[in-house]
């Protein structure tokens, strides 16, 4: 028969994740097996220290905070959060007090009900281990918010199947039958705080740390001649290579250890191929976007937000190391750059009163790349803000101003420089109401001059980000409906997109520039990523085909819609991935936006990618220019 | 033996009370009063709620049982009730033609079954509900039709305890019909999924009465004996 208070528990559980993960028939015999647990405020849950039963817990109704000894929260668990599970799989005390924070209902899920699921599901073992580490690593930010937004789950689901940890270089081991001392010199050489002992073979014996030789040598009483057995321990853990980062995690908290030697069969018959430590874990780990966008929110100003995108950085990094696929990097990255606006907001408001902001209906614009959902490395900022008139409330604009300039302070602390031509929210032209914004895109659609055109070329980019979306979809409509009836304007907007020519004839070398600062280096935008992105614009608009920004799927979708140009709009898809892959490896190469290249330093492998990527461009030129009649024009 | 037969006969056609049925003797045998003094987090309750055929105490009959146990502030879900009472009307009624909502009320236990289950479930807690009488009324029915006899448990009713948390010296002066069980879920924040089953409305009950008690307990309520009086 059905029990209703199972359903009940189990419509619960299959929302949130680890639970949702699994199958009906998992979810439906761990609710059966729930005890519900009413924890009226500021009740005690457990202390550091004690031994966790063998349950963990999802909030059902509520909130928990979690503490340190020195009573800074840590973590702040609401409705659906999960937490105590890693003493349980450590089967050691827990490391943080809980408390509630208000009248809170949780569910107490016993862990061999779940525990039969871990090692089947991958996607479980992810979750976990980005679970734990948000326990481990953003101890240093005080204060949390509980701001939920739509993309919650972004990462979680994604990382760790991209991440394994390269145990391919050559591992450092010292021999059984060295000495403790000269285990010692071979640890100091490489730097390194542990050390596998392995036998003739290289098949791993034991290990020793730092700590052994603190212990039993420097502050014991065996000698740095005796043999190095002395002191390691044995045996040691192996694994095969090729583990995610969620399995190695879990297995180092199960058998509590800090490190794991990886061999070729991943017992200990087998040649040693290297070894994983905690902290390499730890490193990988921080950088998980999951975590990223956590600690996103619990930041509480400019500086604390410059230091996770500055971690954004080093995953960039990784990602382009690694040749992940540049839509995937983009969608990440985005994600996360909206994740930091919206907390720049979130920020201001709080500074500046939130009350003041709760009546107003205002949407925050991303403007240019961050538009485009193709930003990787910080580059100037370009926004905008559209608000919904109402007289009800005094000096509406200039609140939003006020706003605006806050959060372009803060997103400048962030490393977003303001943009050169005040391209801003917190400039009055670029913070106006519904009506004003309609006002001037019908002026520039029928009274087009150059400036206008090249107004639309960075405002016709834009994605809401914040607040009511609907304000964004209002304008967007209007200015389909005024490109009805104004054909003239894209045939300028074509002719705009064909003033910077391919770049390359073929056998001759690159167009460098002439003059300034960046004299002899190439404009990879200018000169290759722009024309594609106006191309790519400019047809979507004639195909009054709204709602899709990124040059990509712009393309992507053209193609879907002109079957008879597709491969020419594939290769243009592709041509534009590697430029951004280009020039972001240059940006990291040079410690700057990237744009500038020196043909010349560049690996021959990517100059040939690069003088590819530009073929796509004459032949979207020469299309454009045959579609919208430019012959007499040009 | 055959005497011995007839003498049991005769015993029971004169109708004495003591002899009952087994469900409802060793109910009586576990009873153990209450202690008054205990705080209300060591007591035990079992929040309970019956569907019916209807309101009328005479001719309708129990349909379902749910109930959870309440220790602590905790509810195991493992150990709750829901119990499905065949019918017997609907069931010699229908012998013949039988269609699928009849084939589910002949699914269940018998009734004495599920007095069995339901009295070895409910022992010496005490018996929560929201306007509880009337399940105890129908519970007391259906007990006496098969040997056995009344609830001899402490009742709380989550209706009566609701008002009395507003008006604590005079609970009956406040209107009934603000009580009911929906208007407490949308007071306590309780989402009313599952209505009318008799184990979902038992959950629910259940909250509310430990958010009713943690409130209670604010304005001194923290024994039995206050929780009863």
């Amino acid at each position: 028969m059905k029990n209703e208070i199972v359903h009940r528990v189990y419509d619960f559980l299959k929302e949130y994740p680890p639970f949702n993960l699994l199958p009906k028939e998992a979810i439906l015999k761990i609710s059966s097996h729930v005890v519900v647990k009413f924890l009226p405020d500021k009740t005690i849950l457990f202390k550091i220290g004690e031994m966790p039963p063998s349950i963990f817990y999802i909030v059902n109704e509520g909130a928990i905070h979690l503490h340190q000894e020195d009573g800074q929260m840590v973590d702040h668990c609401d409705e659906g959060d999960v937490f105590g599970i890693r003493p349980l799989l450590a089967e050691s005390p827990y490391l943080l007090t809980a408390q509630s924070s208000e009248d809170t209902i949780l569910y107490c899920v016993r862990t061999e009900d779940f525990l039969p699921y871990l090692t089947h599901h991958p996607k479980i073992l992810a979750f976990l281990a980005s679970n734990f580490a948000v326990g481990a690593g953003n101890m240093f930010f005080k204060k949390s918010t509980t701001s939920k937004s739509a993309n919650n789950n972004i990462g979680e689901n994604v990382f760790t199947e991209l991440f394994t940890i390269d145990t391919q270089k050559s591992p450092i081991y010292c021999h059984i039958h060295h000495t403790i001392q000269e285990a010692a010199v071979i640890m100091a050489t490489h730097q390194i705080g542990s050390i596998v002992v392995c036998d003739e073979d290289i098949r791993p014996i034991g290990i020793v740390t730092d700590k052994d030789l603190r212990i039993k040598v420097v502050a014991g009483d065996i000698r740095k001649k005796e043999n190095i057995s002395l002191i390691m321990s044995a045996p040691v853990i192996c694994v095969k290579p090729g583990l995610s980062i969620a399995e190695l995690q879990i297995l180092m908290i199960k058998n509590r250890i800090n490190h794991l030697a990886v061999t070729q069969d991943g017992t200990i018959h087998g040649k040693l191929i290297g070894v994983v430590s905690e902290h390499d874990l730890v490193v990988q780990q921080a950088d998980n976007p999951s975590i990223l966008i956590r600690e996103i929110r619990k930041s509480q100003s400019g500086e604390q937000l410059k230091r996770v995108r500055d971690k954004v950085e080093r995953l960039i990094k990784k990602y382009i190391d690694q040749e992940v696929s540049i839509p995937f990097i983009t969608q990440v990255v985005s994600s996360i750059n909206d994740e930091i606006i919206q907390q720049a907001i979130e920020i201001s408001e709080s500074k500046l009163g939130k009350e003041i902001y709760k009546d107003i209906k205002y949407c925050w614009l991303a403007l240019g790349s961050e538009g485009r959902e193709e930003q990787l490395l910080r580059t100037d900022q370009d926004n905008a803000l559209i608000y919904m008139q109402d007289d009800t409330i005094p000096e509406i604009k200039e609140k939003c101003i006020r706003l605006a300039k806050e959060v372009t302070a803060i997103l400048h602390e962030v490393g977003y420089e303001y943009c050169p031509a005040d391209m801003m929210a917190s400039n009055p032209s670029w913070c106006q109401s519904v009506e004003e914004w309609q006002l001037t895109f019908h002026r520039w659609i029928y009274q087009p001059g150059e400036k206008e055109i090249m107004m639309c070329t960075i405002f016709f980019d834009y994605r809401p980000v914040h607040g009511d979306v609907s304000l964004a979809n209002t304008l967007t409509n209007y200015i389909f409906t005024s490109l009805d009836k104004q054909e003239v304007f894209l045939h300028l907007l074509a002719k705009n997109a064909l003033e910077n020519p391919a770049p390359l004839s073929f056998f001759r070398n690159f167009i460098v520039e002439k003059n300034g600062e960046h004299k002899d280096s190439f404009d990879i935008k200018l000169r290759a990523m722009m024309p594609l992105t106006d191309a790519a614009r400019l047809l979507t608009l004639a195909s009054r085909n709204g709602g899709e920004n990124n040059t990509c799927n712009r393309f992507l979708a053209l193609a879907d819609i002109e079957p008879q140009n597709a491969e020419l709009y594939r290769m243009a898809a592709d041509a534009y991935e590697i430029l951004i892959r280009i020039r972001t490896k240059n940006g990291f190469k040079k410690g700057d936006s990237g744009r500038y290249i020196q043909p010349n330093e560049m690996d021959k492998m990517d100059r040939l990618l690069l003088r590819n990527a530009f073929q796509p461009i004459d032949e979207l030129q020469k299309m454009i220019k045959v579609r919208f009649q430019l012959g007499g024009i040009l | 033996m055959i005497w011995k037969k007839l003498k049991n006969i005769l015993h029971f056609d004169t109708a004495d009370k003591e002899v009952y049925a087994d469900f409802y003797n060793s109910y009586l045998q576990q009873f153990q009063k209450l202690d008054t003094k205990k705080q209300i987090h060591q007591q035990s309750f079992v929040v309970l709620d019956t569907e019916t055929t209807g309101l009328d105490l005479v001719q309708d009959n129990i349909l379902s049982i749910g109930a959870v146990r309440i220790i602590n502030n905790t509810i195991d879900i493992a150990d709750s009730l829901s119990i499905i009472v065949k019918n017997e009307q609907i069931q010699t009624q229908n012998a013949v033609a039988i269609h699928g909502l009849v084939q589910t009320e002949l699914k269940g236990q018998s009734p004495e079954d599920a007095l069995v289950t339901f009295f070895d479930f409910v022992g010496s807690n005490i018996i929560v509900g929201h306007h509880i009488d009337f399940d105890i009324a129908m519970l007391h029915k259906l007990s006496k039709s098969h040997g056995g006899d009344v609830l001899k448990n402490n009742v709380l009713d989550t209706s009566y305890l609701a008002r009395r948390l507003d008006h604590a010296s005079d609970p009956h002066s406040l209107d009934r019909k603000e009580y009911t069980l929906d208007k407490l879920c949308t007071r306590f924040n309780v989402v009313p999924k599952a209505r009318h089953t008799a184990d979902g409305d038992a959950y629910i009950t259940a909250i509310i009465f430990m958010k009713l008690i943690q409130k209670l307990s604010l304005k001194g309520v923290t024994n039995i004996g206050q929780l009863l009086k």
